[in-house]
């Protein structure tokens, strides 16, 4: 293998390429970013002081033909949550960052307070740019300008003004097909670490590249065409499925329906409103707007979730409006206008801020009298606020339990200091689990609970059982396993129902690795993954107090099914013991 | 009596309207009721194989909010002004 990990510091205007350790060799992804930052970072250091690093990693199949694995995930320790964190976006970038060989890019150093770069990677070699012309300017124009100058097929990620203000709600935006940044590793204020260590982009170029070698091809042929088959016949992935059809916004219904989509800062879990900002509507609309739906975030996906908004005259392209963007940034600021939460996702990719702290924080805001819930002109000054850096928006930039506790607001719905997703534990417990024990933070993507809860995948629970260690323990490891793989967690949803899938996925990693896994091995793999995560929160000061949702959760009942949050303390504890 | 049957994604164009209408005293005569008359949904709902629970994989049909296989399944009693949701297989995150 002639794979390489980069080491950059931009304060010390220098790179080294290493070679890839024994120990990180059957690494990639997730488990290769948590790893490296347990193995390196102190926990309890300032995130954004000099001693964080932040990590780029694309997964083990990534680069390579399997289907639907366009990953790359991005670690550090997190400003937002104090632990540590991946989040993974799908984009090129990182296939091309794969091609050329490179297993994990490391950026340290720093603090550095001006003279931002960007690092450029090629099959040449790789080099530090200056990037503060871009400082302080939007990522749509930003991009654009970079295509220009460095071609239109390089890969990008970026951070935005979000980042350059320290902002605990700054993630890294890579371009998407068109070149926009819509494609995020959002969560976790991950922007501001790479800004602190004076980075502002890294552009790949992947002409010339060798591409990912593969130990054992039959192996590889054979899984990939196991993983190929189960995602073009289950139903959710299939062509013409449910998430090519509607994209992941085909949610915002069933999950009003269950009573569990949380609208007016977690008040009621089901509102009619709900249903005009429905994936049915988005995806009608986006077709008389003449936008792209199904669209793919990077080359090979066979799923195909993506779509292209429009303005409502089909101008300006912004990218995708996921379910996560439309709720946070919509019913649960009381705004059901898809054109208002558009606008207000561009202005977050612009930014560079994750759209589910972002609407949280709105929402919160509006608790706390900054403004009335449903103002949509409010909303979008708070965005205004943010671009010109004002004690209100650098308050805001801060995310959700900063702003919360700026403005007196007790019912603030974090876990670990990160702000959740768009399903109401109160209504669906076994994400609630999730969210209270993965050692992300409230992320709904740790543990997919809602697959088994609401869709009958991978099984049959009722969402108002609150039994549901088992569920979210079970996937929490099989999700840091895919996220380790690099395929999109989006195949869950046909490797839970269909086991030759998951062979496949397994087939895929062994032929890149020359590894001899098996499905067995998925549990205990995860697992490892896990468990150095947790290691890392706990020597950063957590404690099993900080696995519990907020205190509103267990009191205040949710219409319409006027439950609480009851999953007990014992349970949640033994979730991931 | 009236039922208020909505559909969705998928099922929403099969059937050609968003909401019906009907009358029916549990589930399982609401659903005769419903292929009956949009004939665009016969086969995409019912999984005659099955003869314990007999709903194709990963429809999801939900009385009030709740979804059938945690109530009495095809024997969910309905009553007037109760809202019945039919989903096709459906994902995200
Ligand atoms: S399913 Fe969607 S998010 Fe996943 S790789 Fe495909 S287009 Fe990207």
């Amino acid at each position: 293998m002639s794979r390489k990990i980069l080491r950059v510091d931009v304060k010390n205007d220098q790179i080294d390429v290493e070679e890839v350790s024994e120990d990180y060799v059957a690494l990639g992804g997730r488990g290769l970013t948590s790893q490296i930052v347990f193995d390196e970072v102190d926990p309890t250091c300032n995130p954004l002081g000099p001693h964080n690093k932040v990590v780029f990693a694309p997964g083990i199949v990534t680069g390579t033909v399997a289907p639907t694995s366009g990953r790359i995930s991005v670690g550090a320790k997190s400003p937002l949550t104090g632990g540590i964190k991946e989040a993974n976006a799908g984009t090129s970038f990182a296939q091309k960052l794969a091609k050329l060989e490179i297993k994990a890019i490391i950026v340290e150093g720093g603090p550095v307070k001006s003279g931002y770069k960007a690092l450029r990677l090629d099959a040449d070699g790789a080099e530090l740019v200056d990037a503060d012309k871009w400082s302080g300017k939007g990522l749509y124009e930003v991009y654009e300008e970079i295509e220009e100058e460095f071609g239109e097929e390089i890969g990008i990620a970026g951070v935005g003004k979000s980042a350059e203000l320290s902002g605990h709600n700054s993630g890294i935006a890579f371009n998407d097909m068109e070149g926009m940044p819509s494609r995020y590793a959002g969560r976790g204020g991950l922007g501001a670490v790479m800004a602190t260590r004076g980075l502002k982009f890294i552009f790949v170029d992947d002409e010339g590249a060798p591409g990912v070698e593969i130990e054992d091809k039959q192996a590889f042929d054979r899984g990939r065409e196991k993983l190929a088959n189960a995602l073009t016949s289950h139903d959710v992935t299939k062509p013409g499925g449910a998430l090519n059809s509607y994209g992941t916004g085909v949610l915002v219904n069933i999950i009003n329906e269950a009573g569990g989509l949380p609208h007016r800062n977690f008040s009621r879990g089901s509102d009619e409103r709900a249903s005009k900002v429905s994936g049915e509507i988005k995806a009608k609309e986006i077709e008389e707007r003449e936008g792209k739906r199904p669209h793919r975030c990077s080359p090979g996906c066979l799923i195909g979730c993506s779509e292209t908004w429009t303005k409502e005259d089909g101008k300006e392209p912004m990218g995708v409006i996921e379910y996560e963007s439309v709720w946070a940034l919509g019913p649960n600021c009381e705004i059901y206008d898809l054109d208002v939460i558009g606008e207000l996702n561009r202005q977050c990719n612009d930014l560079g801020m994750d759209t589910i702290e972002a609407g949280n924080t709105i929402a919160v805001a509006m608790e706390g009298g900054v403004a009335d819930f449903g103002d949509e002109g409010a909303a979008l000054e708070m965005m205004d606020e943010i671009r010109e850096g004002t004690p209100l928006g650098r308050i805001l930039v801060n995310g959700t339990e900063f702003t919360g506790n700026a403005f007196g607001v007790t019912r603030i719905p974090t876990v670990k200091g990160q702000a959740m997703p768009a399903y109401d534990p109160r209504a669906i417990k076994g994400i609630g689990t999730t969210y209270a024990t993965t050692p992300m933070g409230a992320d709904h993507t740790a543990g997919y609970a809602i697959a088994t809860e609401i869709m009958g995948v991978g099984g049959d629970l009722d969402p108002l059982s609150p039994e549901k260690a088992e569920l979210s323990r079970n996937l929490q490891y099989s999700t840091a396993v895919i996220d380790t793989t690099g395929h999109c967690l989006f195949t869950a949803f046909a490797v839970l129902d269909i086991p030759e899938g998951l062979e496949g996925m397994v087939e895929e990693v062994n032929g890149v690795l020359g590894a001899d896994l098996t499905v067995d091995d998925i549990p205990e793999i995860g697992k490892s993954v896990i468990d150095v995560e947790r290691e890392f929160n706990k020597q950063a000061g957590f404690t099993k107090e900080d696995d519990r949702l907020p205190e509103f959760m267990r009191e205040e009942e949710l219409p319409p099914h006027n439950d609480v949050f009851d999953v007990s303390d014992e349970v949640l504890d033994e979730v991931l013991s | 009596m009236e039922i208020k049957v909505k559909f969705f994604a998928s099922f929403r164009d099969k059937a050609g309207v968003p909401v019906a209408r009907f009358c029916a005293g549990d589930v399982g005569e609401l659903f005769k009721d419903v292929l009956c008359e949009y004939e665009g949904l016969q086969g995409e709902i019912l999984d005659e194989s099955e003869s314990r629970f007999p709903l194709k994989k990963g429809v999801t049909v939900m009385v009030n909010g709740r979804n059938i296989r945690f109530l009495d399944g095809f024997s969910t009693k309905l009553n007037d002004g109760d809202s019945v949701a039919i989903f096709p297989p459906v994902g995200g995150g």
